[in-house]
């Protein structure tokens, strides 16, 4: 195989259609672009984001809980588990994204391990605050009552907190929707893709449309949030 | 990995640059939270004071939290274009929210019976707003000030994308900066977002009237509430463990190689490219036609620049990617050598690979080589035709090209060479964002590549380069041999007929199709493809 090779015939050059007068001169929202390109563009993007979103929270749940838990019961834990959070929540997303390249590569882990380092901070004083705000009556009467330490926890204690475990779901879950579209700086996955893809050649409808999504999609999940408190603690409707 | 050592030797050797785009990020910062002080601090304060507008005022966070960062300052660069009044909005609308509603809730929040009490004692309600109110309020009203600059210096990391300067200069561009600058920057932004967390920590310790600090405490508690003031050693023993932990993983994730490939039958590739349109398109065009024949291929678009590229190649996290001849010379082999021409330029890229267990495709026919373009009218009225011409207007040039442009023997290093050019004012921006720059008169002359779509809406006249001071830029694909072998002939045939209709004119308009005319990448090749029959299996 040598350098001189190829083009014998010329190419055939289709018309690739699209553009109209709305798209050529970036006008600020061009709808017939938008509906063309849900399909293709914003509903798998949309998608994405939301399993980026519950992958994050569920993780950074769990690990949040335990260390609740665990600070709950041992006080001397609350203090580095806090600045441990506290220094992940300060570190700029794109910064934490990039510095997890080389670890993890560009692949859906480093996103995920950057986002759910931003919820840990939030949900941890969450759970701890509402665990440590059962009153001290309430826990003896269920001691006097028989249950035991485990069942003091999940039948009187958790429940008890569940008000500000939701309020911190709230905020982490808002967070970690709107730093999602940062992490397309890494891994093409998500509402940040149009954004990302769109900064070569600014095109305001693609901002406006993954940016749209993203504010409908938090401001949604917080109300379902809300809602679902409201069904499952009855008791705290005032 | 020596990745995270280099980063250091990046800070040493860079400290100067790092200095420079911190001093830009903090005036940027700084600038954003002084114009969101004005706006914020008043209205909140005064919606307190009347106890009205509760629910304007706690909402205005909730909805300001959910705003993705990105999003809005991307669409501040999409309505007002770029630059640092234009980022400085952008975190503003960012910046007002936390502020606005901590001031309503610390003034609201004041005890009633000190209001009355300051009442009783004959107080107007200005003077209990001024000597009551505002004092009592302060530590609160102080932590969302404080929320608020961390977050903007967290932000103006993302303003680099609309040319606002800063630290993210250097992370969003890798192609200048390479990895280590790239991760140097990242820790810098990171330890500057710390300090300045840690300092207004402390500040709001000092700003609180020692009466409140208790009472100030337990707001601090809330669900929901403000980060923490943390002792300065403790934050940086954090540190320490943390960056010893990093560089544990980071040299255990060393020792794992690039992972085995299917053999038997059709085996599964993975093409990756880098994050610019044309990449794009070209990972499109071998993806769909390769496709077609049978093989099973994932794309990996947007991988980033050369240099990480080149890395997820020799790691094998890709397979291959298309790349262009004059930059596997310059940026990935290191070589300062001119290439006398576009065969001259191929055979020594080709031979740089094979020595490192890999090969080169076929070349493309287009040539899409770094250039100089100004508007077609500029170039008339001063008789602008070759890129000497530029160095007649002396002082009144203005050009912006990649920050990379700048150093480069194929930039503008070798244009001063050889073209004089001694008054040239040079502007660094994102590759893409040349043209905005152009049309809205920030600059008037820009680096562009032949190929790229916007030059075909005959706005732009590109400059003659008599002295072939750009390289030679046609693309091939890079694979390593071991594997080119097992995929058999069909592979490389099925590439090399998809490279030979890839001429200029054919990767402009498709070019122009995704950037002007926002079809995506895919659709645009699928056209081609089919256009050109090398859609049949």
């Amino acid at each position: 195989m040598s350098g001189a090779v190829l083009a014998q015939s010329g190419p055939v050059i289709p018309e690739f259609g699209g553009g109209g007068d709305c798209v050529r001169q970036n006008r600020t929202f061009c709808w017939g672009w938008f509906s063309d390109h849900w399909g293709d563009t914003f509903r798998p993007a949309l998608i994405q984001h939301v399993e980026l979103t519950l992958i994050a929270v569920a993780i950074g749940f769990a690990i949040a809980l335990v260390a609740a838990l665990v600070a709950h019961r041992r006080g001397w834990f609350e203090t580095p588990f806090t600045l441990f959070a506290g220094v992940l929540y300060t570190i700029p997303s794109l910064a934490l994204f990039q510095l997890l390249v080389p670890i993890t590569g560009l692949t859906v882990t480093t996103a995920e391990i950057a986002l759910v380092s931003y919820t840990l901070l939030i949900l941890f004083r969450n759970i701890l605050t509402g665990l440590r705000g059962v009153p001290p009556d309430v826990r003896e009467a269920a001691r006097g009552m028989g249950l035991s330490e485990r069942q003091i926890l999940w039948r009187v204690e958790l429940p008890l907190a569940t008000p500000a475990i939701v309020a911190g779901l709230r905020v982490a879950v808002v967070t970690v929707i709107s730093l999602a579209t940062v992490a397309a700086f890494v891994v093409d996955k998500g509402l940040g893709g149009p954004i990302v893809a769109a900064i070569a050649a600014p095109f305001n409808t693609a901002f406006l449309a993954a940016g749209g999504l993203a504010v409908a999609l938090a401001l949604t999940c917080d109300a379902l949030l809300v809602l679902a408190q409201r069904a499952f603690t009855p008791w705290a409707r005032s | 990995m020596s990745d995270f050592p280099r980063a250091f030797d990046f800070m040493a050797n860079h400290l100067s640059l790092l200095l420079d785009k911190t001093w830009g990020h903090l005036v940027l910062s700084a600038a954003a939270v002084a114009v969101s002080l004005v706006i914020a601090i008043p209205i909140g304060a005064w919606l307190g004071h009347l106890h009205r507008g509760s629910f304007l005022a706690i909402n205005v966070s909730n909805v300001g939290r959910a705003l993705p960062s990105l999003a809005v300052i991307a669409i501040m660069m999409g309505l007002l274009g770029l630059g640092f009044a234009n980022v400085m909005v952008a975190l503003v609308i960012l910046a007002v929210p936390p502020m606005l509603t901590n001031a309503y809730v610390a003034v609201d929040g004041v005890d009633r019976d000190a209001v009355e009490a300051a009442r009783g004692m004959g107080m107007r309600p200005g003077e209990v707003f001024r000597r009551v109110e505002l004092p009592l309020s302060v530590p609160l009203m102080f932590a969302g000030i404080r929320t608020a600059v961390v977050y903007v210096i967290a932000t103006a990391t993302l303003a680099a994308i609309a040319g606002g300067g800063g630290l993210g200069d250097v992370i969003v561009n890798q192609a200048s900066y390479g990895l280590p600058g790239v991760l140097a920057a990242a820790m810098w932004v990171g330890a500057l977002a710390l300090l300045a967390d840690v300092g207004f920590g402390a500040l709001q310790r000092a700003v609180t009237p020692r009466g409140v600090r208790d009472d100030f405490d337990e707001h601090d508690n809330k669900p929901g509430g403000d980060v923490h003031t943390r002792p300065i050693r403790a934050t940086l023993a954090v540190l320490v463990v943390l960056a010893l932990a990093l560089g544990a993983t980071a040299c255990g994730s060393d020792k794992k190689g690039g992972g085995g490939k299917p053999g038997a039958g059709k085996p599964k590739i993975t093409i990756g490219s880098k994050s610019f349109t044309e990449e794009a398109v070209l990972g499109q065009l071998y993806g769909q036609a390769l496709r077609a024949k049978g093989y099973t291929v994932a794309l990996k678009p947007n991988i980033g620049e050369t240099e990480i590229a080149d890395k997820a190649l020799t790691s094998g996290k890709i397979d291959m990617y298309p790349e262009y001849t004059g930059t596997t010379l310059s940026v990935v082999a290191g070589q300062a050598s001119e290439a006398r021409s576009a065969q001259d330029a191929y055979a020594k890229a080709k031979a740089f690979y094979e020595k490192r267990g890999q090969t080169l495709t076929a070349p493309t026919p287009f040539f899409d080589s770094d250039g100089v373009a100004v508007k077609k009218d500029f170039a008339t009225k001063n008789g602008l035709k070759a890129i000497g011409d530029l160095d007649k207007l002396g002082s009144k040039v203005s050009l912006a090209g990649a920050p990379a442009f700048e150093s480069r023997n194929d930039g503008l290093v070798g244009l001063r060479k050889s073209y004089g050019l001694k008054g040239l004012k040079f502007v660094p921006l994102q590759i893409g964002l040349q043209y905005k720059a152009i049309d809205t008169g920030k600059v008037n002359a820009i680096e562009v590549f032949t190929t790229d779509g916007a030059l075909a809406s005959g706005k732009y006249a590109v400059l003659d380069d008599p002295k072939k001071v750009f390289g030679f830029q046609n693309v091939a694909m890079v694979v390593p041999k071991k594997l080119l072998t097992k995929l058999g002939p069909g592979f490389e045939q099925t590439v090399n007929d998809v490279s030979s209709k890839l001429t200029n004119e054919a990767m402009q308009r498709m070019n122009a199709a995704v950037d002007i005319d926002k079809n995506s990448p895919a659709d645009v090749a699928r056209k081609f493809l089919d256009a050109n029959g090398l859609l049949k299996g």
